[in-house]
This record gives structure tokens, sequence and C-alpha cells, in this order.
């Protein structure tokens, strides 16, 4: 078996950590600064330093060579412009501050490690279809058969035939050397190589053309190469040389006078020119060039076409899969016995082959009522609602099926959190059914007040009339108790369904509580009441009545929760969030916990009938939110219960 | 002083006659807005309780087909205030409003005689 590779460091910038595990091995640079563009690509994973004056460009310039390349960033420390840079512009898979360095590097190396056996895999795919490249290996091979055939007659050969052997030779070598190589640039560097006993050769350039139009100059600075972008017009096939002159001229800024142009023929990956400038050659010379260029010029074309057919998948197979870890939605493309061959981030792919339901529900067993579990092999899009976790997706599942197939191979299956707007559509159901429940009430409600009226006035008369003597007068009161409370009833209804009628405006919650107490005398007369008002210049904006009604439900239910002698406290305060806060404490017997998810639902009381409708929290939560503000509580059996309002406090005075 | 009550609901008519009546008024009552109009002509009272919804003609109907230059004061009693379409005018031209329910029927009374005096 194989010994697995060490993985390769390329620390760019900065002094490199000493303490480094014995599977990663970090590249030294000559010199500080960044090394030559040829020399990235070897390592496994690139560390810049990041907060050096010149990081950014390097970084930027490194992922324009490389756009695949696992790139990590070192510093003391990221801002969060820092990382906003790292991870948009840069596709930084790590951000390693100096003290996690120690843990991190070895994470995000196995993470380079990882990229570079999926990129090999990819690699070794493309190689194997490229139809070119085969096309150049067959080349190959019938040129080394020759070469084979002309050898074993070697006894035969005259001087002329071995230097026709050795040229046979030399591009054979050529050939495997540039099928070999991984970069324009290096195909660059072999070409140059082939030409180095012309000593007046004096420069070496190509300009590449793709099919989106887009021109790349590659020249040599001593052994460096340097790419440009150019964007100048490009010379037709049938164009002459002087238009090409133009095109180099053009693009360097200086005359290319005696120079060579050689097209490459790119296929349908477009279009190359090879311009080789020398100085002071004779005819015989420029014949030797030219023929030996001539002889290699269509494999050149081939591989730098394979590189640029490679690249272009590369970069489409890498954006899509940047595009597909990029969805906020979980999506797993899984295998017919729902196998997941590949999710993206959001769905939490592991590593081995493992079932949807293990890695995004952790669950050993299929999802309770997911579609795709009952038919995993339906060719039919699938879709269902699942529940894990307390959250609600729900799903879509589509068949992916390979064109002539009979079955399918399988599916990809594309999860939506419904979570949020399932509880907004539930919550919305319940209050389209509140305020029909509401108008109806109130219909009902105002049909029963003039009765009402009629009964209680009528009961006051008469009992004004009876005499002290029976029970009649103690009759008539307790009916007009009865019609008192019924009213009661009804306008707490009209409240619930009616709203504030006045217009919203800047109240002090202090002055509302102080306006609301006399009206609950009676019932707080028992109790010791304890104000802690401080929060009188904080106003809020709202309907005063309406909130009055609110707080007045609160007292009440505190005044009505303690059957003996209780304290009250109500207090007010502006927090340090700039709202305004009012609580109000008890020291009644608490909410039992089985009620307090009930607490605010209409109709929900606790009391006997008559003395509650269970209108009053329902009401006094719905005052509160209209308002933008919140209300809670939190209760201790035995001990007493408090009620917290809070609202946002208006700006200004 | 006579005193005129139109309402749809028995039992306010009857608990206001009663206490009116006890004041020493004479008292008349009327079931709908037509029969309280006509009533109204015909007895020319000092003062109207007036019910806003009724069948036939609602209170303020009532108003506008007696005219804005009328003797009797008028107390306009509803449950119904302010989701009721009261035009303005006639809501002006009452000397009383009277939210129902109303809590006590001889502090009611006693307010329609401060009223008259
Ligand atoms: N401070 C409190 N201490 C203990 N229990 C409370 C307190 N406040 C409310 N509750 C409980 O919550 C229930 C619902 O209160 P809510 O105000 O909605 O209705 P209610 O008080 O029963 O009726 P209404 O307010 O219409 O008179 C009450 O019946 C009571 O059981
Ligand atoms: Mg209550």
């Amino acid at each position: 078996m194989a010994e697995t590779p060490q993985t390769r460091i390329l620390w760019v910038g900065g002094i490199p950590p000493t303490e480094i595990p014995p599977d990663l091995q970090v590249l030294s640079l000559p010199e500080n600064g960044v090394p030559p563009p040829a020399r990235w690509p070897e390592a496994d994973l690139t560390v810049i330093r990041w907060g050096l004056a010149e990081s950014r460009r390097w970084a930027e310039e490194w992922r324009r060579h490389f756009p695949e390349a696992p790139l990590a960033l070192s510093a003391a420390q990221f801002s969060a412009d820092d990382l906003r840079v790292g991870i948009n512009q840069l596709w930084s898979l790590g951000f390693m501050t100096d003290a996690r360095l120690a843990s991190e590097l070895p994470a995000a190396a196995e993470k380079a490690a990882e990229r570079r056996r999926q990129r090999g895999a990819r690699d070794r795919t493309l190689q194997n279809f490229g139809r070119r490249n085969r096309e150049l290996e067959r080349l190959t091979e019938i040129l080394e058969k020759t070469v084979v055939e002309r050898t074993s007659n070697l006894e035969a050969s005259t001087r002329e035939e071995k230097e026709k052997l050795a040229r046979e030779r030399q591009l054979i070598r050529f050939l495997n050397e540039i099928s070999l190589q991984r970069s324009t640039g290096d195909i660059l560097r072999v070409v140059r190589r082939e030409l180095r006993r012309f000593h007046k050769i004096q420069n070496l350039v190509v300009a590449l053309r793709d099919t989106d139009q887009r021109t790349e100059f590659m020249s040599f600075r001593g052994d460096q190469i340097l790419r440009h972008e150019g964007s100048d017009k490009w010379p037709g096939k049938e164009a002459d040389d002087r238009e090409r002159q133009q095109l180099f001229a053009n693009h360097f800024g200086r005359p290319f006078h005696r120079t060579l142009f050689f097209p490459l023929d790119l296929h349908s990956a477009g279009e190359g020119l090879l311009a080789v400038e020398y100085s002071l050659m004779g005819e015989e010379e420029i014949g030797l060039i030219t023929d030996l260029l001539n002889e290699r010029l269509r494999p050149v074309g081939m591989a730098v076409e394979r590189l640029f057919l490679e690249d272009r998948l590369r970069r489409f197979a890498g954006r899509w899969e940047r595009t597909f870890d990029g969805f906020r939605d979980p999506i797993a493309v899984i295998d017919s016995r729902m196998k997941v061959l590949r999710g993206n981030r959001a769905f939490g792919a592991g590593p081995g082959r493992r079932s949807c339901h293990e890695l995004f529900a952790g669950s050993d067993k299929p999802c309770e009522a997911c579609p795709v579990s009952v038919q995993p092999e339906s060719a039919q899009t699938l879709q269902g609602t699942v529940r894990i976790d307390r959250r609600v997706y729900r799903l879509s599942s589509w068949p992916v099926q390979e064109p002539r197939a009979v079955r399918i191979s399988g599916r990809v299956t594309h999860y939506t959190d419904i979570t949020e707007s399932r509880e907004l559509y539930l919550r919305m159901l319940q209050s389209e059914k509140m305020s029909a429940i509401g108008s109806l009430a109130g219909n009902i409600a105002h049909e029963l007040n003039n009765p009402l009226t009629g009964i209680r006035s009528l009961a006051q008369v008469l009992e004004a009339e009876a005499t002290d003597e029976g029970t009649l007068k103690e009759d008539l009161h307790q009916i007009e108790n009865a019609a008192r409370r019924c009213q009661t009833i009804i306008r707490h209804l009209l409240d619930f369904t009616r709203g504030g009628e006045g217009p919203i405006v800047p109240v002090s919650l202090d002055e509302v509580v102080e306006s609301t107490l006399p009206l609950l005398k009676t019932v707080l007369r028992p109790h010791r009441l304890e104000l802690l008002l401080t929060a009188r210049n904080a106003k809020i904006m709202a309907e005063p009545h309406l909130l009055q009604q609110a707080v007045f439900n609160l007292i009440n239910n505190a005044c009505q929760a303690m059957k003996d002698t209780g304290r009250i406290g109500v207090a007010s305060k502006v927090t340090t969030d700039n709202e305004v806060e009012l609580r109000i404490i008890d020291t009644g017997p608490g909410i039992p916990e089985e009620i307090r998810g009930r607490l605010f639902e209409p109709f929900f009381t606790t009391k006997k009938e008559g003395d509650g409708t269970g209108l009053g929290l329902s009401t006094s939560r719905a005052i509160v939110e209209k308002y933008g503000g919140r209300i809670e509580f939190n209760s201790v059996l035995g001990q007493g219960t408090e009620f917290i309002l809070r609202f946002p406090r208006r700006e200004g005075p | 002083m006579k005193i005129l009550i139109v309402d749809d609901e028995v039992l306010v008519r009857r608990s206001l006659e009663r206490v009116v009546r006890k004041q020493g008024h004479e008292v008349w009552e009327a079931a709908d807005g037509v029969d309280g109009l006509s009533k109204w002509r015909e007895h020319d009272p000092d003062l109207v309780f007036l019910d806003v919804l009724m069948p036939g003609l609602t209170g303020p109907q009532v108003l506008e087909e007696i005219g804005p230059s009328r003797r009797a004061k008028v107390i306009l009693m509803s449950a119904y205030l302010g989701q009721e379409k009261i035009s303005e005018g006639s809501v002006l031209a009452v000397d009383m409003f009277l939210p129902k329910p109303f809590e006590d029927v001889f502090e009611i009374v006693r307010r329609a005689e401060e009223l008259l005096s």
C-alpha cells in the first residue's frame, strides 16, 4: 500500500511555525515575499500571512492564477472585514489566529488534502476521457513504436538516419513531457527548453485566446513567467505576419520586428499564437527553427487545448460546487438506496456512505412521513414534510435518470425549513379564528346589552321599592348583581374585539398606572401596594385607554390571585436596552406548570364561572404587542408571580 | 314636566318610566321610532329619552323629522356609540349622550332633571 504523502504547505509572508506535525511539510521560501507563481501549485495548501502590507495583493494574485487551490490565512487576529474578504473574495478555507495555529493548521491541511484527493480523482477522469488527450497519447505511441523499430535496425543506419532518429527521440521526449504539464506556463517552459540550442533566439511569447474572447499573454522574465490579460483585437486565422506583429506590439508597447509567428490550433478551445523573437539569424537557422517548431505545434496546441478544457471544466465544477455549498437550504444527492453521494454544507455530509437520515436527522431509521423512504426508486418527483429536531422541513426529491436507463440512478433531495412560516401560519389561523369569534361575540354582545340594561335598571327600581320584609329585596339585589356581571363580561368581549379607537400618542407608562389604580380600589383594598415608578419621563407610543386595560387586567389578576392579604408590587424602569419596563409582582400562590402554556389563550380561566372570563391575559397580550411590546411572566409556586411588560422607548423627549 | 321615552327594549322603558313617574312627571312610552315621532308631535314633551337603534325610524332620523327648532331636551341613548354613523348635525343637536349599558337608573333620571331645571 502506498504511504500517504505528506501534506505540503506553502507559507507566504511572515515566519512559518516551528512546531509542525510530522505529516505536514512546510516549504521554505528563498525570500520573505511572494514566491514565483510557478511554485505555488507545488503545495497542497498555501497559507498567506494576513495583515502585511502586501498580503492582500499576494492573495488576490494567487487566487487569480489558481481559482481552485486551497488557501488559508494566518494572522494574529482577524477583523470581521478580514473574514468577509477572506470568505467572499479569496475563498479561504481557514482562518488561523496565532493562538490557535497549532490546532487549526492540521485541520486546514486535512481539508486541503481532501480537496487534493477530490481534485486528483477529477483530473484522472478528465485525463481518461479527454478526446484530444487520447489522440495525443496515440501519437506518442506511434512515434515510440517507430523509434523502437528503427532502433532494432540500428546496424544499417547511416549518419543521416541517426540524426533523424535522434530528432525523433527528442520529439518523443518533448511529447511526453508536454503531456505531463499542468499549466500553459509549464508548456511554454518546455518549448523554450527545446529551443535553447538556438542561441540567437531572444524571447518567446505566447498569446492565447479562449472562447470567451479573453486574451492572455505569457512572456518570460528570467525564469519567471509573466501572465497578463489583454483586451486586444485578435487577428483572424488568415491574418498575415504584420497583423500578428501588431497584436504583440500593441500589447507590449514595443516593436516585434524580427519575429517568427506560429499559430497554435486549439480546436474548440480557442486560438493561440507563438512568437519567437530572434536577432541576426540566417535563413538556414530560421529554417531549422521553423521545422522544429512546426513538428511540435500540433502537440503543443493539443496540450494547451486540453489544459483549457480542463480548466474550463474545473472552473465550472468549482463554481458549481461553490454554488451548491452556498445554498442555505440543505440539498443531498442520494443513490437509490438512500445513501448520500454528495451533500452540500447545509446538509452536513460526513465521511463514508451513510444514509440521508443518518446524516441529516441523526437517526438510524428513515424520517417519519418521508416519501423518499417509502419508494426511493420512484421515477416521480416526491414531496413531503418531515420533522427533525423540532424543526419542520418541506422536501422535494427529484429522480436522477441517465439517458436510456430503465431505473433511476439516484435522487436529488432539497429541504426547505418551514418551521417559522408554519408557526406564522398557525398563529395567523389562530388570530383569524379569534377575530371571527370576536366579531360574532361583538354582535351578540350588542344585542345582549339592551335587555341587560333593562333588567339591571328595573332590578334597581324594584329593589328600591321593595320593603325590607322577606327576601325580595335581597333577591332583586342578586338579580342586579348578576346583570352587572353579564355586562362586565360583555364589556371585556367588546374591548377584546374592538381594540383601541383613540389615537396613538406618546404616553408615560407611569401615568397610565396612576390613572388605573383608582379603578382598582376595591380589589386592592385588602393588600399592601408598593409602588416604585421611575420611568415617568420615558414615553412609549400607545393608545392610553387600551394600555390602561392591559395594566388593569394584570393588577386585577394579581389581586385576585392572593386569597389573604398579600403584597402587590408595581415597578417601572428604563432598561439598558432603552425599553420601558413594567413589573407587576404578587405574593400569590404562583402559576402551576401545567397551565403556563395556556395562560394567554382566550377564555382560559381557572376562576369559577362568572368570576373570570379568561380574556384578561389574552387581551392584555394583544394590546401590548400592538404597541410593539412584549409580555412575559415568572412564577414560583408558593411564592408569587411577576408579569413583565416591555415596550420600545419612544425616541426624543 | 312631560317626558317621552322612546326605546324598543321594554325593560329599559319600564324602569325609566317607573323612576320618572315616581318623581312626579307625566310619562309616555314609544316602542319604535315611528310611534315615538307621533307621540312627540302629539304631546310636545319637555324631555325625550331617545334610543338610537330601533325598528322603523332610528333615533337620529326621528330628530331629523322633528327639525332643529324643537322645544324638547333630548337624551340620546346608545350601546353603539362610536360605531353607528350618527351625522354630526344631529349629534350636536342633542343635550346629552347616554352610553348603554347604564350603571344606575336613578342617577340617569337625576341628571335628566338637572337638564330640565
Ligand atoms: N398573578 C397571577 N397569579 C396566579 N395565576 C394567575 C395570575 N394571573 C393570571 N393567572 C391565571 O391565569 C388565568 C387567566 O387569566 P386571565 O386574566 O386571562 O383570565 P381571568 O383572570 O381568569 O378572567 P378575567 O381576566 O376575564 O376576569 C387565571 O384564571 C389564573 O388562573
Ligand atoms: Mg384576569
